[in-house]
């Protein structure tokens, strides 16, 4: 009887104690954060909503790396929140006569956070690696190699002449890594980055948390934020609740249910922006349908813009009507697509060889950006006749049929400008770019390619215009793609939080940042 | 004894085995190739060729599994994950912690909260307090518990904003998650102690405390709980399984950084690697816990110790 | 019925075994409650087309009706896309119903015919067999379901697939265990001796022994199938849009719970009632056959 009441108490003591123990570890950093009283703050709570793959630049291509890496590394020319270019790590660069080389001069006190100077070798080969990743392939499609000159001078050569290099050699993609740590664990760097950059990492726990630190030695001086917790909360709206307790400080992208609930909310304050991105129907010309010029039609008559925007997102958006954003230059303002015809749409689809509707499929992935506007176009095929059935994919496998096996009739895409010029549709439209490129489409169109190419080599401001709203009026008259809406993109913040601004591309610096 | 604990151990090796076997057999028929995963979708066809080549994803099945196993056992290298790219372990280290902390304070709660309620509920027999407690007990069990999680945190963080809802910092986050989960799975036990404890109560031995003039709660406390343990420890050890895999629905409303939304990520990006490692762990886990409870149960009821005393 | 003489004693009539477990269920009146509530369920999902509208108001949008809290016009509301949500309750019924039902269906055959090769042949296949159904016992249920669904792809082929694997091993336990229980009888031996055919004896003895235990386990298995479907639909992992499966309509609605609760209350409730109902159905079963409780 004894020995019962001690296996009894022991087990409880087990449990408790491991109970105590695990938590032991997680108060400390709950202390940390309650800094009140008179001081301003210097720590900041970052809600992300996803948690990255890897902090290795040229290895990743969405947002939710980017915000971190943004912090940790620099490129050679620093594209700001305001919009505008300015030299980072290149105090200057100079052109070549016929525009396909860059000669870059860099900074001679820049350091990495381990210590290292940072040298003509190390951005040699960031860039070279970055070219070489199959993840970067938009912003490094005109580039053809970097070469080291001397200690600080660096030369890019590219394929073409390239309007908006400058944009992509500011990518996030193009950071630059240190070259010696990096050769000695390419794998590993993705988990223990290390950047010229005014925060360094020091921790990251898997589905938890990334800690970052101010960079003391950073060469524009240390940012005013020292100790920065990327806190990965992978549902939106709780997101929202610790944002509004104070748990957080500053979400990037909340979800658009919640707009209204924070712009109303005294304590934050709502910024944002419309997102340099569109949202369309992409079509495979390659497929029966595809091909059919009046199923095309059928569909774009089909489109309610309005309803989608309401349904996707929460109707925070613009309608479109151009295959470019609006952000970029050359996009024809007053330009405008089909109108929402139902009868049309059904009339056109019976022309099409289908009076009584067919079955197809449409392919997504989880992401709400996709399947929500995928739903509404479920509903919207469903009213002239088209039996749309709904297949939800894995992201990787959703990407892998719609750009690498182009195993698709018509999907709900969506693309950011890399940079604000219309030009960054080449990579997509042109029909060289159908095997090694972006045109998933497989859309072959010889005006579109001689008008992409004039305009790509054009450096007139007006003929560019020109050419662009020609561009327009060929997707529009072929229905190369169906262009639906873009949205804005928001970022909440602590409304003592000062520095804090929406960018079209989501890019963010917490060097900017800084408490009142 | 100790040869009932290491018959045990060993009786568990085929079975995690076999596990490993089914996983890796269904995770093969996913479709997606795994080179074009780790590659991304701007990859060249040349190029993710190369790495099936070097990945060895194109020898057949049972080359794969037994180099899986022989990796496994040997090398306790289980592989590397497809989208970290480090070894599975190291997320793995990270994250079980958190998925112990959920279901060993499920555990607890269903314990503390569980026993005491089937032993008034059995003691009370018939009674309002009975009804009312397998009542409720009933109710909670037929509710997802994903659902039961929504509407605590429906109420307690987004209305009331008593307790947080998401993250793993402290003891804190917890409570909504072990209690969700607990209250799940607490009708069985409530049910099992009730049952356990009213046949106990009608044994002759019972009578005979209280005709030797003990006090009621040593007759309930002394006497019969601890003849009624048993099927209690048994039922806590059984539907331990079913716990575990609570936690992987419940880990995925609350955000807890757990093996389970590990799980779930990894099978949703054909992440084979880790998710064999994954569910190896929870059946390892399982096994232990079973394995615990038979050695308790043997400890506790002394017709079995005796039976090994023999031996 | 027979009758059977006491001695001093009025003859007490024998009632057949079902008759009297029957009875014994009608006195257990939550069981009873369970039972009108299933039966309900089936009636909605059955005549779910005369109850509301499939195409108008379950599956197509209407954006401007869009997140309505209940009213007149629309008793539970209408959710993110202007559909009508007692619509999709009404048809979200019979979905479930009939995933449980067939689902059970197929692992009770398949378990039952497992099982009774188990425990009919004996010996090594036997021992294979069980560590089967052990290691796939091992597995937690929702693991097994997630794997499967994510491996083989959504669909409703699928999820059955999913959810009846796991319920196999339980099945083929429950017949196992019978035709062991009776094949050691010595009036088995007696029967076989007289030259009865196995089926006779199958049907005669075994399954009605085996029937009860099966039937309490169908049900409490229904039970956590809905519960299953409910979460991987949850998770994405089930039914596709606009199909109104209760646990994608509360999956959808979770990103809107905060500012309209009833895109998640209500459809909760609904799978609540279901699996009450057969929880109580499968417990009142338990209660009345087991022989210690009979008076």
């Amino acid at each position: 009887m004894k020995k019962r009441k001690l296996m009894c108490a022991v087990s409880c003591l087990l449990i408790i104690s491991m109970l105590i123990t695990a938590c032991g570890n997680q108060n400390q950093s709950a202390d940390k954060d309650s800094q009140g009283g008179t001081a301003a703050r210097t720590d900041l709570n970052f809600g992300i909503i996803g948690e990255p793959k890897s902090l290795d630049p040229s290895q990743v291509d969405d947002l939710v790396p980017f915000s971190v890496t943004n912090q940790v590394y620099d490129n050679l020319i620093y594209y700001g929140t305001d919009q505008t270019l300015s030299p980072g790590l290149a105090e200057s660069w100079d052109y070549s006569q016929d525009r396909k080389e860059i000669t870059f001069h860099l900074r001679k006190d820049v350091k990495f956070h381990n210590g290292d100077v940072m040298t003509a070798d190390d951005v040699v080969f960031s860039i070279n690696n970055a070219i070489a990743s199959p993840f970067t392939k938009t912003v490094t499609s005109s580039m053809d190699k970097a070469e080291k000159m001397d200690d600080s001078t660096v030369v890019l050569r590219l394929k073409y002449s390239y309007g908006p290099v400058e944009y992509c050699v500011s990518s996030p993609q193009l950071s630059i890594v240190n070259k010696k740590v990096y050769e000695s664990d390419p794998e590993g760097y993705g988990r223990n980055p290390i950047g010229t950059g005014p925060y360094k990492f020091v921790e990251w726990k898997s589905g938890d948390k990334i800690i970052l630190q101010a960079f003391e030695d950073y060469y524009k001086g240390a940012g005013k934020i020292k100790d920065v917790t990327y806190k990965i909360i992978t549902d939106g709206s709780t997101a929202v609740v610790a944002l509004e307790k104070g748990e957080i400080d500053i979400i990037d992208t909340p979800p658009k249910t919640d707009r209204q609930n924070l712009i109303d909310n005294p304590d934050i304050t709502y910024y944002e922006t419309e997102i340099a991105s569109t949202t369309f129907i992409a079509i495979n010309h390659d497929s029966e349908l595809g091909k059919n010029k009046k199923f095309r039609e059928a569909v774009a008559y089909a489109i309610d813009r309005e309803s989608m925007i309401m349904g996707a997102v929460e109707g925070v958006g613009t309608p479109i009507y151009t295959p470019m954003a609006k952000s970029c230059f050359g996009w024809p303002e007053d330009f405008k697509f089909r109108e929402y015809d139902v009868e049309k749409a059904k009339k056109l689809l019976a022309e099409a060889g289908y009076p009584n509707g067919l079955d197809i499929e449409l392919k997504t992935t989880e992401s709400a950006t996709y399947y929500k506007p995928t739903e509404v176009l479920q509903d919207q095929l469903k009213k002239i006749g088209i039996n749309a059935s709904i297949t939800k994919m894995e992201r990787g496998a959703f990407w892998d049929d719609i750009l690498t096996k182009r195993d698709y009739t018509i999907a709900v895409s969506a693309y950011t400008a890399a940079f604000p010029d219309s030009d960054y549709i080449y990579s997509m439209y042109h029909s060289s770019m159908i095997k090694e490129g972006q045109n998933y489409f497989n859309y072959s169109n010889p005006k579109l390619d001689e008008l992409l190419d004039e305009g790509r080599k054009s450096n007139d401001e007006e003929e560019r215009e020109k050419i662009y709203r020609e561009v327009c009026e060929v997707v529009k008259d072929d229905v190369a793609t169906i262009p639906l809406y873009t949205y804005m993109t928001p970022i909440a913040a602590r409304k003592d939080l000062k520095g804090v601004k929406a960018h079209p591309t989501n890019r963010m610096f917490i060097y900017d940042f800084s408490w009142e | 004894m100790i040869k009932y604990i290491l018959k045990r151990i060993l009786l568990m090796i085929p079975v995690i085995l076999g596990i490993s076997f089914i996983v890796f057999l269904i995770m093969s028929f996913t479709p997606g190739d795994p080179a074009r995963l780790i590659l991304g979708e701007k990859a060249s066809i040349s190029d993710v060729e190369n790495l099936r080549e070097k990945m060895g994803l194109n020898d057949n099945f049972f080359v794969r599994y037994l180099r899986y196993v022989k990796d496994a056992v040997f090398y306790r290298d289980f592989g590397t994950s497809y989208a970290t790219k480090i070894p599975v372990n190291a997320d793995l280290m990270d994250r079980f912690p958190e998925t112990l902390k959920l279901a060993f304070g499920s555990t607890l709660i269903m314990v503390l909260i569980g026993v005491p309620v089937g032993i008034i509920s059995a003691v009370k027999q018939y009674s309002l307090i009975d009804k009312v407690t397998l009542g409720i007990s009933l109710i909670l069990t037929s509710m997802p518990v994903f659902w039961l999680g929504l509407m605590l945190i429906l109420l307690f963080s987004l209305k009331l904003g008593w307790l947080p809802a998401t993250g793993a910092d402290t003891w804190v986050n917890f409570i909504l998650p072990c209690f969700s989960l607990a209250a799940s799975m607490m009708a069985s036990l409530i049910r099992m102690t009730r049952s356990s404890m009213l046949e106990v109560i009608r044994q002759d031995y019972i009578r005979t405390a209280r005709a030797k003039g003990a006090k009621e709660v040593t007759v309930i406390y002394k006497h019969a709980l601890r003849n009624a343990l048993l099927p209690i420890i048994t039922i806590i050890g059984l539907n331990f399984g079913g716990l575990l895999g609570g936690t992987m629905i419940v880990e995925s409303v609350f955000a807890l950084p757990g093996v389970g939304t590990l799980t779930i990520n990894s099978i949703r990006m054909k992440d084979t690697p880790m998710v064999m490692a994954s569910v190896l762990f929870v059946a390892i886990l399982a096994g232990i816990v079973n394995l615990i409870v038979d050695i308790l149960y043997a400890y506790v009821d002394p017709r079995i110790k005796s039976q090994y005393a023999k031996n | 019925m027979t009758e059977v003489k006491e001695k001093g004693r009025s003859t007490i009539k024998k009632r057949s075994q079902f008759k009297s477990v029957f009875f014994r269920f009608k006195k257990n009146k939550m069981a009873m409650f369970g039972l009108v509530v299933l039966i309900i369920l089936t009636l909605v999902a059955v005549f779910a087309d005369f109850i509301a509208d499939y195409e108008n108001d379950a599956i197509s949008q209407n954006m401007k009706i869009r997140l309505q809290t209940p009213s007149r016009e629309h008793i539970f509301g209408t959710d993110q896309y202007g559909r009508d949500m007692f619509a999709r309750i009404v048809f979200g019924t019979r979905i479930s119903l009939f995933v449980g039902v067939v689902s059970i269906i197929a692992s009770l055959i398949v378990g039952a015919v497992i099982g009774a090769v188990a425990g009919y042949y004996g010996g090594a296949i036997d021992n294979v067999i069980m560590r089967i159904m052990d290691v796939l016992l091992a597995i937690p249920q929702t693991l097994l379901a997630i794997s499967i669904v994510a491996a083989l792809g959504t669909g409703i082929f699928n999820l059955l697939l999913a959810m009846s694997i796991s319920s196999v091993p339980r099945f083929a336990r429950i017949v196992r265990s019978s035709i062991l229980s009776i094949a050691d009888q010595e009036f088995v031996e007696a029967a076989k001796a007289c030259g009865t055919k196995d089926a006779r004896i199958i049907t005669k003895h075994i399954i009605p022994n085996a029937i009860g235990p099966i039937i309490v386990q169908a049900t409490l298995n229904m039970a956590s199938t809905i519960i299953g479907i409910a979460g991987l639909s949850f998770i994405g992992l089930g039914i596709e849009p606009p199909i109104p499966e209760w646990g994608s309509i509360l999956s959808e609605g979770k990103t809107q719970m905060r500012y309209y609760p009833h895109l998640v209350v209500i459809p909760g409730i609904a799978i609540v009632f279901a699996v009450m109902a057969l929880n109580l159905i499968g417990d009142g079963l338990r209660d009345s056959l087991d022989p210690r409780l009979k008076n």
